[in-house]
């Protein structure tokens, strides 16, 4: 099983109750991290993270520090010891 | 009865077809034309009967006239009174006050000035390149500064609250520009005007008092000293009228505190490059604006029509969830809302730029101010979409009261995790300071920071500061020296001259650690870890600035696919950075001229339905590129009125810390843009030659008057 460092801000944070937490999960995407993530902690974090298809993710999503867009997607594999973070959107300045 | 409309070209032609001359002859005719006040009382229907009487002159107008009518030119889809308004959007006057000589005078709109460079900023630009040079001292009578508000203002169409205050900056001594939002700039139009440009200085402080056409100097000296809110509502009282819109100046602008802020009666704040300042060298206080006229709009059916597709677009169902959750999280926690979402992406800048991330930055976040001290929220007038502003209210604890507008993310993290500073109440605190006294938080918060790095090194010492323990993360000696700074008391005196003097007055080792370009503090977007702030900044027309071009959107994923940009710019890649910083330069330099709110803008609203709004509104048809043509041409007026005081391409570049010092944690570690080579491609995309626009892209941009200008022999 694979340890996955998750950090959390903002709402997703608020949703799950901590900043940051660790999730084992085993032959891992990052797909596979947030479903895992969402049947644990319900609904309001399933809307939270992905968009209406069901599919596509609202948030920001880094792996080790690089932006899931920039690798695989959602089917970015996850290896232990890897850190994952959720992030709002970022808007204004 | 005939009907015009302007047709529009792609951006890659300035030039005018033969029925776009003509139709531009027939306006400016029927303007020369004695029958012009006929129309304005008589209205649309006398139109025809205006052409039938001047069919039989032998003058060009007509010529151009019969041409059309005969050819069938004309576009019976858009219909208005070119007389009335030779273009929706616009009032058409400019009101001009010499503060010195007590004289005033309404002329004309420049149709051929407001045909290129919009309005608003873009307008004024082209206005003081004239007016302004390197010798005009930013706080003497020839300076001179003007109040705009750009075509899509006072409209309805959503977003459109921007307006403007331009002239040379006392703090940097080149383009000196500011926007705020609220009502304050459709009242100044619905009052008659399109801007205000005031010279000279008065030997006794005044306001200026705008109603429906007329406008009046009256005696302030009533109101010298107070504070900017309680000066609004003191104006409204003597008016004897709540619903007057007065933007002023509080005592930091009266004591010309280089970077002082015009504030409204609404607590909205044109904050950045020392607008406070010019007006307070001027004795100039306030000025209050009441109108009763409704701003034209050329095509009133589609205008209503395209606002109501724009409401929609940006919501689900029809919002891509980059559009909705913009807007929801804007709503929701307000800008602070990214300051924890910037840090742990390793871009919180924090003790004055030594870090990039801030452990204590859930203290400072839109989403705690939420739970904490937030009271409301609220949205400008036409907004209808964003409700970004944030009321606020501290009741206990030894910073209250406070009960005003709450901060926003520059706020929060100057006067935050730049300092260090972690608690939430003082941050309120010093914000509503800055607000009353009136002090751009931005430069207020970057300059204080600066103090604290000179105080850890001995630079600056306890008796320098008057005893205050100005120490990182020293919440209490943050609010007072604030107050200090806009009281222009004890060491405010000395820091409210803005970082690059201060530095200047210390030493090298002050000057590494003093973090602006061209004199104006460098806002909160880290350019080590975003390379496109890193060009923004060098290359902004009023110095580091987060405004006037974006392109950091575009790596946070705001896409605009109408342009091109249908995915997010990847990091820390040279190649894009150059180009995508150019284009986000015009097309802000574009929509902040029309007057467009950015948060509405830029992967919100979608810009060619933008560009449907102000084809409607103004009878100018152009389109989405046509607009971003308008854009460049804007941002290269402001370049050579920068360079008309003296700018050059030395000065595009970063403060020390952010050119040479790596941070040391995050993705950005150990990384440092590579500016130069940005910059050599940026030029080249540019058509500029050492960072000066060149002759044939001045021709190019129809700007045959400033090439003549900048490249005489």
């Amino acid at each position: 099983m694979a340890k996955i460092r998750v950090a959390l801000a903002e709402e997703i944070r608020e949703i799950v109750g901590q900043k940051e937490l660790e999730m084992e999960i085993e032959n891992a995407t990052v797909f596979d991290l947030v479903e895992s993530m969402a049947k644990k902690y319900g609904e309001r974090f399933r809307s939270a993270v992905f968009d209406e298809s069901g599919k596509r993710l609202r948030m920001i999503v880094t792996k080790n520090n690089q932006e899931i867009e920039f690798l695989q997607g959602l089917d970015t594999p996850l290896k232990d010891g890897d850190k994952v973070m959720l992030l709002p959107p970022i808007a204004g300045g | 009865m005939p009907c015009f409309g302007y047709v529009s070209r792609s951006a890659d032609h300035c030039h005018r077809t033969r029925v776009e001359e003509d139709i531009y002859l027939v306006n400016v005719g029927l303007q020369a034309s004695s029958q012009r006040i006929a129309l304005v009382k008589d209205g649309l229907s006398f139109s025809k009967r205006l052409l039938d009487e001047l069919s039989s002159s032998r003058d060009a107008t007509v010529q151009a006239c019969a041409r059309l009518i005969g050819s069938g030119q004309s576009e019976p889809s858009v219909e208005y009174d070119p007389m009335r308004n030779p273009r929706g959007g616009y009032v058409g006057k400019i009101l001009l006050i010499d503060l010195g000589a007590e004289k005033m005078s309404a002329e004309d709109l420049d149709l051929e000035v407001a045909r290129k460079y919009i309005g608003g900023a873009g307008y004024a630009a082209r206005v003081l390149y004239d007016s302004i040079d390197a010798s005009t001292d930013p706080l003497g009578p020839e300076n001179v500064i003007i109040f705009m508000a750009g075509p899509m203002v006072g409209t309805g169409f959503p977003g459109t609250t921007k307006w403007t205050i331009c002239a040379k900056s006392p703090l940097t001594h080149i383009w000196g520009e500011s926007s705020a939002s609220g009502s304050f700039g459709a009242e100044l139009k619905r009052a008659g005007f399109d801007g205000i440009a005031v010279s000279g200085s008065s030997p006794s402080p005044v306001m200026i008092r705008v109603s429906d056409g007329d406008a009046e100097l009256r005696d302030a000296t009533g109101f010298w000293g107070m504070e900017t809110l309680a000066t609004a509502k003191a104006i409204q009282k003597e008016l004897d009228d709540p619903n007057t819109r007065v933007a002023c100046i509080g005592p930091a602008g009266e004591r010309l505190v280089r970077y002082a802020s015009v504030v409204t009666d609404e607590e909205r704040v044109c904050g950045r490059t020392g607008m406070g300042t010019v007006m307070g060298s001027k004795n100039l206080k306030a000025i209050a604006v009441r109108g009763t006229e409704g701003v034209p709009i050329a095509d009133e059916r589609t205008f209503a029509s395209i606002c109501d597709k724009a409401r929609r677009a940006v919501k689900p169902p029809n919002a891509p969830s980059y559009t909705s959750d913009r807007v929801s999280g804007l709503t929701a926690h307000g800008t602070a809302r990214s300051v924890e979402s910037l840090e742990m992406m390793g871009g919180l800048p924090t003790r004055n730029w030594r870090q990039g991330r801030f452990p204590e930055a859930t203290k400072i976040t839109g989403s705690t101010m939420s739970k904490t001290i937030l009271k409301g929220r609220g949205m400008c007038p036409h907004c209808g979409i964003i409700a970004c502003w944030r009321k606020v209210k501290v009741e206990g604890g030894k910073y209250a009261p406070v009960e005003g507008h709450g901060p926003e993310y520059e706020t929060c993290a100057s006067l935050g995790s730049l300092c260090l500073n972690s608690s939430l109440e003082s941050i309120a605190k010093a914000n509503d300071i800055c607000n009353r006294l009136g002090i751009d938080t931005i430069s207020t918060g970057a300059t204080i920071a600066f103090a604290m790095e000179c105080y850890e090194k001995g630079i600056l010492t306890s008796a320098d500061l008057g005893g205050i323990p100005l120490s990182w993360g020293n919440d209490e000696a943050i609010v007072k020296v604030v107050e200090l700074i806009g009281r222009r008391e004890g060491v405010g005196r000395l820091l409210g001259e803005g970082v690059r003097f201060v530095a200047s007055t210390m030493g090298e080792e002050a000057e590494r650690l003093a973090a602006h370009v061209k004199g104006l503090e460098v806002p909160m977007h880290e350019p080590r870890r975003w390379w496109t702030m890193s060009l923004a900044y060098a290359t902004s027309n009023r110095g580091a600035c987060h405004l006037q071009g974006t392109p950091v959107y575009l790596e946070w994923g705001l896409i605009q696919p109408e342009f091109g940009y249908a995915t997010k710019l990847p990091p820390f890649k040279q190649e894009q950075t150059a180009q995508a910083t150019r284009f986000h330069q015009d097309f802000s330099a574009a929509f902040t001229s029309m007057g467009h709110c950015q948060f509405t803008i830029g992967g919100v609203i979608p810009f060619n339905m933008v560009a449907e709004g102000y084809s409607s509104a103004t009878g100018e048809k152009v389109d989405h590129w046509g607009l971003l043509r308008k854009g460049e041409r804007i941002w290269n007026m402001k370049r050579a009125f920068n360079i008309k005081m003296g700018t050059t391409a030395r000065e595009d570049t970063l403060p020390p810390r952010l050119l040479e010092e790596p941070l040391r944690e995050g993705p950005a570690a150990d990384r440092l843009s590579p500016l130069n080579s940005l910059l050599q491609e940026y030029y080249a995309i540019r058509g500029w030659r050492d960072g000066k626009p060149s002759r044939e892209k001045l021709l190019e941009l129809d700007m045959e008057d400033i090439a003549f200008s900048l490249w005489a022999e």
